[in-house]
Order: structure tokens, then sequence, then C-alpha cells
């Protein structure tokens, strides 16, 4: 510390620590309030989507609910650095698609007609549906 | 060397906000409440370092120290099967993997500085921080 004025260098560590203060609270003021806590993925509230394509994204998957025919095949992209599933466990579906790696995508098909939710395994507040006509 | 640790625990606690805030942006700003955590870590985290170089240093110590085990903590428990808050850690990422360092580092030069610090208050010194 002695190649360093203390008076220099306290004034660097309060700067710096004032800076990070600011910039959480603008990065605070931007992003919260855009996303009710824990409605962060609700198929309830959204209409079925007809696509064969569900992409994982900001820990929601998009669309929400999707719908396809019997013995359509589903494909989930993780478009999210953390890893992810699609689970649906004891619904009695092929909702199952095991860890899904950055960047990855994994297939499922589906042959029973039914309404179907499902969650993510790591974090359960994920929550998608599908639709089997 | 008291000083030194003062102000390497200042460093490594801005470090642990910066990487909270930096994940908060890159991965975690959708999660419900484990968003707003890191959020708040990063603020703290900002506070104690700032205040590390004031005449609070002690309990700014104390509290970077706090800060930082409860940092270390979390992590732990969203490695277990039930998470925290939902969320579960599945993979120990870099970004991780950093932040536990700095932690276990920050938690243990401020501790050496309170244990300085002790011993210079009985001895009946004046903290060298303080002008």
């Amino acid at each position: 510390m002695s190649h360093v004025p203390q008076g220099m260098l306290d004034r660097a560590f309060v700067a710096l620590g004032a800076l990070l203060v600011a910039v959480t609270i603008a990065v605070a003021a931007f992003t919260l309030g855009d996303t009710p806590p824990g409605q962060a993925s609700q198929p309830s509230s959204s209409k079925a989507v007809s696509t064969n394509s569900v992409t994982i994204r900001g820990f929601k998957y998009l669309p929400p609910a999707v719908k396809v025919k019997a013995g359509s095949k589903v494909t989930f992209v993780n478009d999210d650095t953390a890893q992810h599933t699609a689970s649906s466990p004891g619904s009695g579906t092929d909702v199952e698609t095991a860890t899904i790696k950055k960047g990855e995508r994994k297939t499922i098909t589906l042959d029973k007609p039914g309404k179907f939710s499902y969650v993510c395994d790591f974090h359960p507040f994920m929550k998608g549906a599908i639709e089997v006509e | 060397m008291s000083d030194t640790l003062r102000y390497a625990g200042a460093a490594l606690t801005l470090f642990v906000g910066a990487i909270h805030l930096q994940q908060y942006l890159d991965v975690l700003r959708d999660v419900p409440t484990i968003g707003e955590l890191f959020l708040l870590n990063a603020a703290g985290a900002g506070v104690l370092a700032a205040l590390l170089v004031t005449r609070l240093q002690v309990p700014a110590a104390l509290g970077a120290i706090g800060l930082s085990l409860g940092s270390l903590v979390s992590i732990l428990i969203s490695r277990t099967e039930g998470g925290l808050f939902d969320y579960v850690e599945p993979t120990f990422r870099t970004p991780v993997a950093l932040a536990v360092i700095a932690e276990v580092a920050a938690v243990a030069v401020l501790a050496a500085f309170l244990v300085l610090e002790r011993r210079r208050a009985a001895q009946g010194r004046p903290s060298p921080g303080i002008a």
C-alpha cells in the first residue's frame, strides 16, 4: 500500500462501490417489474399455438402452450445458458426430455391425446403445456 | 498488514458483487426471488466495499463476511435436489466457481483483518486506517 496514497485508494474503493450500487439500481429499475414474480411462465393464461417447436429462453418455454396432432414430434431447443428439462412425471405422457444443455435440442413424440402440463426439473417455476389432438 | 487485508477484502467483495450482477443480467433475471437476491447481493457488496475504507470498517468487514458466507451457503443449497427457492444449479459453471473462490478468500482475508483489529484494540492502539 506504500506506493499509492491511502486517501486516493480509499476514494477509488468508495467510487467503485458507489458505481456498483448505481449500476445495480439502474439494472433493477429497467428489469424488475417486467414479469410479476412467480408468473415467469403461465401456460394457463396463454392460448395454445400450433407448432412443433418450443424454445427455452430466459427461463421460459416459448410458446408456453403448444398444440400438436397425436403422433407428432415436439422439439425443445435450449437457448439459455442454464440446463433445463421438460418433464411431466406421472401424467402418462411422453413429455420427458431429460437434461437439455445450452444450445442442445431434444425431440419427443406424443401419441396420447389430451392436455398435459410440464415443468423443468431444475426450475419448477418454469411451466409449459402441450395439447395433443 | 491490516490495511492490505482490508483493501483486499474490499476488492474481493466488489468482485463477488460484480459476478452476481453479471449473472443476474446473463442468466437469472427471470428467475423469481433468486434474481432479486442477486441484485441485493450486488448492491450490498458495493455498499460494504465502500464502507470498508471508512470509519465503519469493522462492522463493514463483519457484513462482508456475512454476505460471502450467505452466498456460499446459498450456492450449496442450490446444488441440492430441492434447490433454493425452486432454483437448482445443475452445473458448476465458471462464474459460480469464480464466485465461490472469491467468497472463500473474502471470508479468510476479512476474518484475518478482524483478528488484527481485535489485537490492536486490545493493545489500545488506534487503527491505521483511521486518520
